[in-house]
């Protein structure tokens, strides 16, 4: 029986080296069009003045160091989201995660402007201290980047979240062997989740490195504003490419690191499922809800007051229907096709990973940590000739750049999530001839379809307040909601601002609510475990 | 399989049809050939662009298809979505609201010549020669300053306020590299002169002057009274003072600098013919007035709408308004970031 096995799983294997790198080749292709862009006599200028210049990379570590603040404070943040999620069941667990990401679909104009009400020089905390003059407020670097944690914290709370589950369902070893508490929770807890840990910090240090918005809110600027400055003050692309590579390099060194990291991680665990005790169940439950409250009650609480009124809230819903329905569209091609790549991808990851290959999806990943804009001039000039020219003054363009953007965060949460999946059921059902339509039907779609649903959730929180790359590719007479919500921010009435937002948020949070409700039903009617 | 195959097959071509079909020209003109759709960019905040693009379709049947900027996350996308589809442009007509990245495309040939009759109303030095752009409804740069923060008789006169050693730490702009603020910088090193621009920059960062990104930012920071003045546009002030904010302006030095919105015409718009139209329409005197009663409060240029009241009467009364060369500073543009980039303000 072991022959056969193992040689329908090279097979599967072979094919999967085909779609990957296909998938990869495809998806890189509006970053190619922009590296193409340098490779050039005028590009080598840019790269000479740029990268010879001491400034340039003083200016690059001093935003490094703001964003490892940054990433610091939202893995501190996540730990306990992570730790406490990990002893919920699948809806209650679902739900907290994605509401731990919600603050990342928030506009974050107005999260800036939130925390600016309650951490400013004359904000509720000073006043309600009666301090004159705080000696930290929102401007103050440190607190600058801890409220950027707070943003981010749901991208590094999914991966630990994950493998504490993991962790949790052989929680009998830490009885058996009897370790002391400092060395148990090293050894059986943090230790195990270092990796995943890691791949948060990166997540959240990529999206804090760009995110130019909320910290020049504060004040600060990072190194996407000099990405920015050379995109769109100079008018320069190549300029603005040259400026991304650290962040492409790096960006693919460490994710290459990650994925070899989360292999090694992987080989030879044994999982035993054993219902352990609840200890330190109140701590993290506590440490969880505190963070969520601070991340979302805060500006909730802000926009709110800003809001004035609940009729204001419901009014709101009226105010962005055209932009809500053009974004819905947008994301109903490229969720699905999002889903299905990275799904593909992160068995092609995995694939390699097992097999000792270099993982081709790794690359990817570069489509994350490059600014949207430049990835969409770069589907700009894809679809500027030949047959995609015909798709030109539509929704393709963007979602296809959607598409190219999001796939590596769906990869990454797939790969994350499946990487201990066994391949033993598909290597069966390969072997007794069944067809992949049905291999996907019976065993894949049972085995994914929650994992899948979570993961549509983060491409849809995160794609649906894009904004970058909106701005460049939505067709002509439409607008989408990251447009509207941005352009409404300095130009239309502080109420009606915060009404919409805090409308989309509670919307949002309404689904999530509701998502985790149902599947925590269907659970408990006996379905399937995903 | 094939069944299967056949289906996606069908689907995928449904789907091509249905979106290419939308984007057909045939649909956007009436059979005697005109033009019933316009496509205009444009980077003035919706809240005043969209009531007048309304009142266009009202008034000539012309649909039009907007495409509006993100001026608040300093996407100026717009312009660089211009550039980038040169080669086969969606856009008919640029409504920007400013000066130097007009004239910046310009002088990469994006823009198609027209004369307006609606630009013999305005003074020569508010459009291009060759009629590659016109101006119409500006904006002043002024100094915002906090009212319990300075007394009246003791408000920032100028730009040499901003580096004096009593106002350390007092002080925001925004970000200078982009909008007024760029063009701001722009004039000023026509007027000053690259080394007396880059002293300025110099003692602004050893000043601790903030920086915002972007001057309704500085607005809302000098009217929370985090600092207590600042550089912004009027249309930024006008709205915190008839919100009740404690905020006042001044000229700089005395000085007016106005920063006109801009109209152009693409080379080769789609639907050329309603883009003239619409141009004509942005700069006739009905949008000029309906420019200065909305909350922006902007200038009309135009010689006939001369004595339209607006807010800044008083402030204007007697004012010398800054001169320099628009084309020269359009294209000194890279020099001039440089500048900004070398002096690292806000790093």
């Amino acid at each position: 029986m072991t022959a056969p096995l193992r040689t329908v799983s090279l097979a599967a294997r072979r094919r999967f080296n085909v779609l990957g790198p296909a998938l990869v080749l495809v998806l890189m292709l509006p970053v190619a069009v922009g590296v193409g862009s340098t490779l050039n006599a005028e590009g080598f200028e840019r790269y000479r003045s740029t990268w010879l210049d001491a400034s340039g990379w003083s200016v690059f570590g001093r935003s490094l160091g703001f964003g490892a603040t940054a990433a610091c404070w939202a893995l501190a943040f996540a730990w306990p989201v992570a730790a406490w999620s990990s002893r919920l069941g699948a809806g209650a667990r679902y739900t907290v995660l994605a509401l731990a990401a919600l603050p990342i679909v928030l506009p974050g104009s107005l999260l800036a402007v939130g925390w600016v009400m309650a951490l400013g020089r004359d904000g509720v905390v000073a006043n309600g201290l009666g301090i004159d003059k705080p000696w930290l407020t929102i401007y103050d670097k440190p607190v600058a980047a801890a409220a950027i944690g707070l943003r981010y914290f749901g991208l590094a709370a999914l991966p630990m979240a994950i493998e504490l589950r993991r962790l949790r369902l052989r929680s009998g070893f830490d009885h058996a062997y009897g370790l002391p508490g400092w060395s148990r929770w090293w050894w059986l807890t943090a230790r195990p989740v270092l990796p995943a840990a890691v791949a948060g910090f990166v997540l959240v240090l990529v999206f804090a490195i760009n995110d130019h918005i909320m910290a020049s809110m504060f004040l600060v600027q990072t190194y996407g504003t000099q990405v920015l400055v050379a995109l769109n003050a100079m008018l320069d692309a190549r300029l603005a490419m040259v400026r991304c590579m650290p962040m492409v390099l790096g960006g693919l060194v460490v994710s290459y690191a990650v994925a070899r990291r989360l292999r090694g991680a992987s080989v030879g665990e044994t999982h035993v499922v054993i219902d352990g005790e609840s200890r330190g169940g109140f701590a993290s439950a506590w440490g969880a809800l505190s963070v969520m409250t601070l991340a979302l009650g805060a500006p909730l609480v802000a926009l709110a007051v800003r809001a004035g009124s609940a009729r204001a809230v419901l009014a709101a819903f009226g105010e962005v229907s055209d932009e809500f329905q053009t974004t819905a569209v947008t994301l109903a091609i490229a969720v699905p096709i999002t889903l299905a790549a990275g799904l593909a991808l992160a068995r092609a990851w995995r694939s390699d990973e097992r097999a000792g290959r270099f993982a081709l999806a790794a690359l990817l990943v570069v489509n994350l940590v490059l600014p949207g804009s430049v990835l969409a001039l770069g589907t700009l000039r894809l679809f500027e000739a030949g047959l995609l020219a015909t798709w030109r003054d539509t929704a393709v363009p963007l979602a296809f750049a959607l598409v190219a953007r999001f796939t590596p965060l769906a990869a990454l949460l797939l790969f994350a999530v499946g990487r201990r999946e066994s391949a033993t059921r598909r290597d069966a059902a390969k072997a007794f001839g069944l067809r992949a339509w049905a291999i996907a039907r019976h065993i894949d779609w049972p085995a994914q379809r929650f994992r899948l649903a979570a993961v549509a959730l983060v491409v849809v929180l995160a794609g649906a307040t894009e904004l970058e790359m909106a701005v460049l590719l939505t067709p002509a007479g439409d607008t989408t909601l990251g447009v509207r919500l941005y352009t409404m921010i300095h130009t239309a009435p502080d109420a009606l601002v915060s009404a919409v937002a805090l409308a989309y948020a509670l919307a949002l949070a309404g689904v999530l609510i509701a998502a985790g409700a149902a599947v925590t039903m269907h659970r408990h009617n006996g379905a399937p475990r995903g | 399989m094939n069944a299967l195959r056949k289906t996606i097959n069908a689907l995928l071509v449904c789907a091509a049809a249905l979106l290419a079909g939308g984007c057909g020209d045939a649909d956007n003109q009436t059979p005697a050939g005109e033009q019933r759709v316009v496509v205009v960019f444009t980077a003035l905040d919706r809240v005043y662009s969209e009531p007048i693009l309304e009142r266009f379709t009202e008034q000539t049947g012309i649909e039009v298809r907007p495409v509006y900027d993100a001026e608040a996350a300093k996407t100026t996308g717009l312009i660089n979505r211009l550039i980038a589809r040169k080669g086969n442009p969606e856009c008919d007509v640029l409504w920007n609201n400013e000066l130097l990245q007009t004239v910046a495309l310009m002088q990469m040939g994006v823009l198609e010549p027209y004369e307006s009759p609606q630009a013999a109303r305005y003074p020569a030095h508010t459009r291009d020669p060759q009629h590659r752009w016109h101006g119409f409804a500006a904006r002043l740069r002024v100094i915002i300053y906090n009212t319990d923060l300075i007394d009246a008789d003791a408000t920032p006169g100028g730009l040499a306020d901003f580096v004096k050693p009593e106002n350390k730490g007092r002080a925001a702009i925004a970000l200078p590299f982009f909008g007024t603020t760029f063009t701001h910088a722009s004039v000023l090193e026509q007027v000053w002169g690259g080394d007396r621009l880059t002293g300025w920059l110099n003692a602004l960062k050893a000043n601790g002057v903030a920086i915002a990104p972007g001057n309704g930012a500085v607005r809302d920071l000098v009217a929370a009274g985090e600092y207590a003045f600042g550089l912004t546009d009027t249309d930024d002030a006008y709205n915190a003072m008839l919100d009740g904010k404690p905020v006042d302006v001044v000229l700089p030095d005395g000085e007016a600098l106005l920063i006109p919105n801009t109209v152009a015409l693409i080379k080769g718009a789609p639907h050329p013919d309603a883009g003239r139209a619409l141009i004509d329409y942005l700069l006739s005197a009905e949008v000029e007035r309906a420019l200065a009663a909305a909350r922006g409060a902007q200038l009309p240029l135009a010689e006939d709408l001369k004595d339209t009241p607006t807010p800044w009467a008083e402030l204007m009364a007697g004012a010398r308004v800054m001169k320099y060369d628009v084309e020269a500073a359009a294209a000194a543009r890279q020099r001039v970031i440089v500048l900004l980039e070398r002096a690292g303000l806000g790093r």
